[in-house]
């Protein structure tokens, strides 16, 4: 028994791995033929963009070195191969290899994302428990209070929230300095929309699970009401909200772009902003490819659990 | 000393002019080791009445009783935290279908042991050990570890007794079991009942829901006749299934197709069509000779499902043949192969060896271009029409996806409002969603549909299993009609060996994916061969002749 189990985990860790590699590999070839298409000399990019005006020669000796010179599909083959050896290469705008600038920035905006998902689950979780099951009125309330915080764009939010914190009651400072308290605003800034998509999720699936017939049988045993949403229905409200949460971190990187300018923050997004501002092609490269590891990282995360949670899935079945 | 005092109870939902009465003034009561069962159709008010005792009528409910006493407690009048206080430890639910009232993201044991934890002052392990002997108490097989394992883990009887479990682990006094029965096989049944009979014999009372006569009989010492929300009838349970003294007592009995010899209406007629006798020159009559070409004919089916060491041989080594006219019964348990033998015959799955024969013509192991001139003459009616429709599809258009091309919209509902007509139901209906309409009428818009391509052969797979018996006992004479009317065959798929018995000419019995027995209906019924037959007839839960 036991050991049919361990035989499955390893197969279905073997089909995981495989696959990430294989979409890793997907996005690093796509990223590589879009910048390639954008029009534009690569070469006038690599020496600081249109506006640099460089010689012909100077232009002639950057084709050399980054191999513009050769056919498209033999450079497709020079990057897969220093990918292989994970060399990203060097940006065309700070002269600092590109691993250099991500290993800088990927830690202030891991902390960023994870934060903010983390509380946007608290702030989901609340809600969710505040408002099912209640009259009308309340669920209606409920239902607004939901849609507008995951429709609310982030630059207004921090706006106000700066406007609110910094400005007039000072709790805050409005740039996000290293101290933890500089955190806190941008972090509430990229969680409010994602805790309310996720709690707008959690609430149907929570009213679902309340009135099947498990529950029933679970009153009828003697369950109190708080027994039931704790021991029963919690567990199925959280599942497809979990199976969002690798989608909302995608969406917390696209944020961090924002929140980061706004904040003043160095990380992964003012980076990628500064990198497509003067087509500084090899850093957007690997903000991309990092965004795609984390992305396929946390699919792998939130997969494994929801096989952890529901047992009807079981780690058997593809 | 009564255990249960139920009297005067009113059961209505909503308010003002919306409200609806769904219990309406009935009284009762149980005597420890008394079991009192309530038979009545969907919406005859048995189930509410049951949860009102719980102290769970639902939301926005209002009751209403003269008294409403469990064991010295006036339900009526406790609080939330007092009534939590007697559920599960005075009084226990049972309910139907395990599969959705055991929480499947729990543990087995987890559920079992609730009672327990929610009642009792017990330390985890004592706990444990409990629910391993509870198990082992409603005749789980190795309570270990099935108390480990999840509920979809274990068989749909598992399951029920697991839920059994919970119901009695803090030995409750009184046991309501809401249709403990109506999704298991009749060997499961029958453990079940038996579980259910020593509890009733420990002295516990118990208030048995359900619509179907034959468990009733079995457990019941009163019944309850309810309809409407009104109890119509009462009596000692003999009484009560000797025809009761309200007509629909008679009724609800008679639904019952045990004992019915065929081609006789269940149902009684206007005098007209009244009980007809087979008429001469109908097929059925004429059993056919031994030269006649059968219609479908399958030889060595067989079929297997998974790879390598996973396969299950659902089908093995199967012969059916089905003449013109007659119904062949394949009867079996879940899990026999009766519906995998289906689907072959329906040429929806090709068979792994073997072959299946339409008129004298290949039907299986051809391409499908070959077979879909010919679809038309073999029909399926599933158990569950609406779940065999597009819900957003109209009654007129889900018949007329069935009739053949090249016809005007309106021949389109012509003949859509004919094939209606021809299955007793009402023109208006061919603009309504088949969602709106009642379980007998949507199977009968099933059986329209079928019967709209003039098929040769229908195969009916469990046709009548979801539905009340005097609906059944409706949608059963309609299928005798058509099949005499129009020359039909059927392969009847089912379970319940009364409806077989009432609508075969001939049996096969199915069991583990072979035909272990195979002849004439009564022969087959009287004097069974084999002994998966006998053990079969000997599960069916039974009552007083009629």
């Amino acid at each position: 028994m036991s050991g049919s189990r361990a035989q499955a985990i390893v197969r279905w860790t073997a089909r995981t791995v495989l696959r990430a590699t294989v979409v890793l590999w997907a996005s690093a070839t796509l990223v590589f033929f879009i910048t390639r298409l954008v029009p534009g000399d690569p070469a006038e990019a690599a020496l600081g963009g249109p506006g640099s005006q460089a010689s012909e020669e100077a232009l002639d000796a950057v084709r050399q070195r980054y191999g513009f010179d050769q056919p498209l599909i033999v450079q497709y083959g020079i990057a897969m191969l220093a990918l292989l050896r994970l060399d990203l290469g060097t940006s065309y705008a700070l002269r600092q290899p590109v691993v250099q600038i991500l290993a800088d920035t990927v830690p202030g905006t891991a902390t960023l994302a994870v934060l903010a998902l983390l509380l946007a689950w608290a702030m989901a979780l609340a809600l969710t428990l505040s408002h099912t099951r209640s009259s009308r009125a309340g669920a209606a309330i409920g239902d607004t209070v939901e849609i507008v915080a995951s429709a609310v764009p982030h630059f207004w939010l921090a706006t106000i929230l700066i406007a609110v914190f910094s400005t007039a009651l000072a709790w805050f400072p409005p740039v996000s300095t290293g101290t933890p308290a500089g955190l806190v605003l941008p972090v509430v800034t990229l969680a409010v929309p994602i805790a309310g998509f996720l709690a707008h999720v959690m609430r149907g699936s929570l009213d679902e699970a309340l009135s099947a017939p498990f529950a029933t049988s679970a009153v009828a045993r003697g369950e109190t009401a708080t027994g039931l949403r704790f021991r029963h229905a919690l567990r199925h409200a959280a599942l497809p909200a979990l199976g969002l949460s690798a989608w909302a971190f995608g969406y917390l990187i696209g944020g961090a772009v924002v929140v980061e300018t706004i904040f003043a923050r160095p990380g992964l997004g003012r980076s990628l902003l500064q990198a497509v501002t003067v087509r500084d092609v090899p850093v957007v490269t690997g903000v991309v490819l990092v965004s795609a590891l984390v992305y396929v990282i946390l699919t792998v995360v939130t997969d494994a659990l929801t096989r952890i949670i529901d047992p009807r899935i079981g780690i058997v079945t593809r | 000393m009564t255990l249960l005092a139920v009297e005067e109870l009113s059961v209505s939902f909503g308010a003002g002019r919306d409200r609806t009465s769904v219990v309406r003034n009935v009284s009762f009561s149980i005597a420890p080791g008394e079991c009192v069962a309530i038979v009545g159709e969907s919406g005859s008010g048995k189930s509410v009445t049951a949860r009102t005792i719980l102290g769970l009528a639902g939301t926005g409910s209002h009751v209403d009783a003269r008294r409403l006493e469990l064991a010295g407690h006036d339900v009526s009048r406790l609080a939330e935290r007092e009534l939590q206080r007697l559920r599960g430890d005075v009084v226990g639910l049972i309910s139907q279908d395990a599969l959705v009232s055991l929480d499947p993201l729990r543990r087995v044991g987890a559920e079992v042991g609730d009672p327990l934890r929610l009642h009792r002052r017990t330390s985890a392990r004592a706990r444990r050990r409990a629910v391993v002997d509870l198990l082992a108490r409603v005749g789980v097989p190795r309570p270990e570890l099935r108390a480990r394992q999840y509920p979809h883990e274990l068989s749909g009887g598992l399951r029920q007794r697991s839920l059994i479990a919970s119901g009695i682990a803090a030995e409750p006094r009184l046991l309501i079991a809401d249709e403990p029965t109506t999704a298991l096989d009749m060997t499961v049944q029958a453990g079940i009942l038996r579980l259910l009979a020593d509890l009733r014999d420990a002295e516990t009372g118990l208030l048995l829901i359900s619509h179907d006569l034959g468990v009733v009989a079995s457990l019941a010492d009163r019944v309850l006749v309810m309809r409407h929300g009104r109890v119509i009838d009462e009596g000692p349970t003999a009484v009560i299934l000797a025809g009761g003294a309200h007509p629909y007592t008679r009724e609800l009995v008679h639904a019952v197709p045990e004992g019915v010899p065929r081609h006789t209406a269940l149902l009684a007629r206007e005098a007209e069509s009244a009980p007809v006798p087979a008429q001469a020159g109908s097929s059925s009559q004429m059993p056919a000779d031994a030269g006649a070409r059968p219609v479908l004919s399958a030889t060595g089916l067989e079929k297997s499902f998974g790879r390598g060491s996973h396969a299950t041989r659902a089908v093995d080594g199967v012969d059916v043949h089905v003449q013109s006219g007659e119904t062949l019964g394949v009867v079996g348990e879940s899990g026999s192969g009766k519906t995998t033998v289906g689907r072959l015959l329906l040429a929806l799955t090709e068979p792994d060896a073997g072959a299946v024969l339409l008129e004298g013509e290949a039907w299986s192991g051809v391409p499908e271009r070959s077979r879909r001139p010919r679809r038309r003459l073999v029909g399926f009616v599933s158990q569950d029409t609406s779940s065999t429709v597009d819900p957003r599809w109209t009654v007129e258009h889900v018949i007329a996806d069935a009739l053949p091309g090249g016809l005007s919209p309106r021949q389109r509902r012509e003949r859509a409002a004919e094939a209606l007509a021809g299955v007793a139901l009402e023109p208006a209906l061919l603009d309504r969603s088949p969602r709106t309409l009642s379980g007998g009428q949507r199977q009968r818009v099933g059986i329209a549909r079928a019967l709209a391509a003039e098929p040769r052969v229908l195969v009916l797979d469990e046709p009548v299993s979801a539905l009340d018996a005097t609906v059944a006992a409706g949608v059963l004479d309609l299928l005798d009609d058509l099949q005499r009317e129009r020359g039909l065959s059927y392969v009847l798929i089912s379970h319940d060996l009364s409806v077989i018995r009432h609508m075969s000419d001939r049996v096969a019995v199915m069991h583990e994916g072979r035909i272990v027995e195979t002849g004439p209906t009564e022969t087959v019924f009287t004097a069974p061969e084999h002994e998966y037959t006998r053990r079969l007839l000997a599960d069916v839960p039974m009552r007083p002749s009629i």
